[in-house]
C-alpha cells in the first residue's frame, strides 16, 4: 500500500511541522517513506494534540479507537478541518471537508484515513 | 448623548516600546524606534518601524515569538493575522491598567471596536498555496488570519465580549474612526465600556505597495527618513504593531473605583470630497474636522494645549495640515508635533495609537516634540512646532488623523481633573 506523496522534502516536512510534538513529526517522517497506515496512525497522537483547541487537555499517548473525537479529545470542527487541510497538504492524501463529516471517533479517522490511502 | 467618556487603561506594542513607560521615555527623550529591515531591503525602502521583541515575519505561526512578559498561549496565535498578536500584547496592558474583570467583559455592557487593514502577507501566502493547489485545497484559517476585520473575529471571541462588534477600515483615519464611534457607544447608552484595539502588519507585503504612489521615505537615517513638518522631508516610514484603550462612562468607572487617565471630550470627522489619494492642498477637510471636534467637545481653540498632527512626513500631507492648523489656530498655535517622526506611520494603527500619546501626555503631563526638525518650510514656519519635549501638561488637547480619500478625524481629549 502506498500513498500518492506529495515531493516535499524532509526539510519541508519538518518546517511545516514546526510546533508539533517531535515524535508526531517523526512518524511523519517515516509514514512519509514508507506509507503504512500503522505509521499514519502513529502520527494522529500528536496531530490531534497540536490542534486542539488552547485550553484542552493534552490527548492520551494510546488513542482507544471507541474515543469520541469532539466529546473525549475537545476536537472542533475547525481543527479537525485543519488537520485535514494538512493530511492533504503534507501527504498527497486528498481530503475534502465534508468527506469527513461521518467521523466521530478515534476508530472512524482510522478507517477513513484506510479508505483513503486504498483509493 | 449624556454620558460623560473617560479613559482608564492603555496598552502599547509598538516601534517606541510595548510599555506605557518605554513608550512615555521615546516621548520624553525623542527616541525614535525606527530601524532597518531584518533581513536587509534590497529595494529602496530601507527603515521601518517594528514593535521590539516580536518576530510574526513567518507565514508559519508556529515560529512566531514574543516578549516573554506577555501571557500569550501559542495554540489562540495560531490562527490569528500577524498583527493579532501585537494587539493581544497592548489588549493585555490595558484590560490590566483598567482592571476589566472577566465578568465585565462579557456582561454585555463592554465592546470591541478594533482597526486594522488585515494581513497582506498571510492573504499572499494562503492566496499562493489555494492556487498550486488548483484552487481546490484552502487552509481553514486563511480568511481568518488575513482580511480586514480578523481582528474583532478574534478578540471578540477570546475576551467573551457579548456586547457592540466592530472593525474600521478607512485606511489611516481606522484607528481614529473606532475611537470616535466607541465614544458613541457610551454616549448613546448602549455600553458602559468599549474596549479599542488598532492594529497594522509590518512587513513587505503590508508597506512596500506604498512605494507605488511615491509615499514612502528612501533615506536611510531615521532622522532624515521620518521628519514631519521638514523641508526636506521625502515620505513616511512605515510602521507595525498595536495600541488598545479602556474606554467607559464616568458613571461606570467611579464606581468600579477605576483610575482616570484622561477625558474624552467629543470628536468630528469629514471628508475632503476631493482626490482618492491627496489631502485637499488647503487642508479644508482636516479643518473642518477640528472644528466639528472642539463643538462637539464644548471648547475653544484658546483651550487647546497640544496638537498631535497626523502629518506623516509625506510633503502634501504635512502642508495641508499646516495650512489647516494656522486656518483654525492663527498666531495664537498651541505646541503641535507628529509623533510619527519616532513611531513611524503605523497606517490602521496612527489613530489610536497617537490618541494614546495623547493621554500619556495629559496624564503624565508632558507635550511631546517634534523630532527630527532640523528646517521649516513656508506652511510650516506658522506652526508652533517645540524641538523638544516640553515639561508641562496640557489640559485640552487635539488628536488629528487623515486617511485616503481625504477621510479625516479629529479628537479631543483632556486631563482626569480639568
Amino acid at each position: 500500500m502506498s500513498a500518492t506523496f506529495t515531493t516535499k522534502t524532509t526539510a519541508q516536512i519538518e518546517d511545516d511541522l514546526l510546533g508539533y510534538p517531535p515524535s508526531c513529526v517523526a512518524a511523519a517522517l517515516r509514514f512519509h517513506e514508507d506509507g503504512q497506515p500503522e505509521t499514519l496512525f502513529e502520527v494522529l497522537p500528536g496531530m490531534i494534540e497540536f490542534h486542539l483547541p488552547s485550553g484542552t487537555a493534552k490527548p492520551p499517548a494510546v488513542l482507544q479507537d471507541e474515543l469520541r473525537l469532539g466529546p473525549d479529545l475537545g476536537l472542533d470542527s475547525l481543527a479537525l478541518t485543519e488537520m485535514a487541510f494538512v493530511m492533504d497538504d503534507l501527504f498527497g492524501i486528498p481530503i475534502e471537508t465534508r468527506e469527513m463529516a461521518g467521523v466521530q471517533t478515534v476508530g472512524d479517522l482510522k478507517a477513513f484515513l484506510i479508505r483513503k490511502l486504498q483509493a | 448623548l449624556s454620558s460623560r467618556v473617560v479613559i482608564t487603561g492603555l496598552g502599547f506594542a509598538t516601534s517606541i516600546g510595548c510599555s506605557r513607560a518605554a513608550v512615555s521615555q521615546s516621548l520624553r527623550t525623542l527616541q525614535h524606534g525606527l530601524s532597518a529591515w531584518q533581513p536587509a531591503a534590497e529595494g529602496p525602502v530601507q527603515l521601518g518601524g517594528f514593535p521590539r521583541g516580536f518576530d510574526v515575519s513567518s507565514s508559519n505561526p508556529a515560529a512566531w515569538s514574543w516578549p516573554e512578559e506577555f501571557a500569550l498561549e501559542a495554540g489562540t496565535c495560531r490562527s490569528m493575522p500577524p498583527q493579532g498578536v501585537y494587539a493581544l500584547a497592548a489588549l493585555e496592558q490595558a484590560l490590566q491598567e483598567a482592571r476589566l474583570s472577566d465578568a465585565e467583559l462579557s456582561d454585555g455592557l463592554t465592546g470591541l471596536f478594533s482597526a486594522s487593514a488585515g494581513s497582506p502577507r498571510m492573504l499572499h501566502h494562503h492566496m499562493g498555496k489555494l492556487e498550486a493547489s488548483g484552487w481546490r485545497r484552502a487552509h481553514p484559517h486563511g480568511v481568518i488570519s488575513s482580511v480586514a476585520g480578523s481582528l474583532n473575529f478574534h478578540l471578540t471571541a477570546i475576551l467573551g465580549i457579548r456586547g457592540a462588534s466592530c472593525g474600521f477600515v478607512s485606511a489611516c483615519s481606522s484607528g481614529s474612526h473606532a475611537l470616535g464611534y466607541a465614544m458613541d457607544e457610551i454616549r448613546l447608552g448602549r455600553q458602559r465600556r468599549m474596549i479599542v484595539v488598532a492594529a497594522e502588519d509590518m512587513n513587505a507585503e503590508m508597506a512596500l505597495p506604498f512605494l507605488g504612489m511615491g509615499a514612502l521615505s528612501g533615506q536611510s537615517d531615521p532622522r532624515l527618513a521620518s521628519r514631519p513638518f521638514d523641508r526636506g522631508r521625502d515620505g513616511f516610514v512605515a510602521s507595525g504593531g498595536a495600541a488598545a484603550l479602556v474606554l467607559e462612562s464616568a458613571e461606570s468607572a467611579a464606581e468600579r473605583g477605576g483610575r482616570v487617565l484622561a477625558r474624552m471630550l467629543g470628536w468630528g470627522q469629514s471628508c475632503d470630497g476631493h482626490h482618492v489619494m491627496m489631502p485637499h492642498p488647503e487642508g479644508c477637510g482636516v479643518r473642518e474636522a477640528m472644528r466639528l471636534a472642539l463643538r462637539d467637545a464644548g471648547v475653544n481653540v484658546g483651550e487647546i494645549g497640544y496638537v498631535n498632527a497626523h502629518a506623516p512626513s509625506t510633503p502634501a500631507g504635512d502642508r495641508a495640515e499646516a495650512r489647516a492648523l494656522h486656518e483654525v489656530f492663527g498666531d495664537q498655535a498651541p505646541p503641535v508635533s507628529s509623533t510619527k517622526a519616532l513611531t513611524g506611520h503605523g497606517l490602521s494603527l496612527a489613530g489610536a495609537l497617537e490618541a494614546a500619546i495623547c493621554v500619556l501626555a495629559v496624564d503624565e503631563g508632558f507635550i511631546p516634540g517634534q523630532a527630527h526638525l532640523a528646517e521649516t518650510d513656508e506652511d510650516s514656519a506658522r506652526l508652533n512646532l517645540p524641538r523638544e519635549t516640553l515639561p508641562r501638561q496640557p489640559r485640552v488637547v487635539l488628536n488629528n488623523n487623515s486617511g485616503f480619500g481625504g477621510s479625516n478625524v479629529v479628537h479631543v481629549l483632556a486631563s482626569a481633573e480639568s
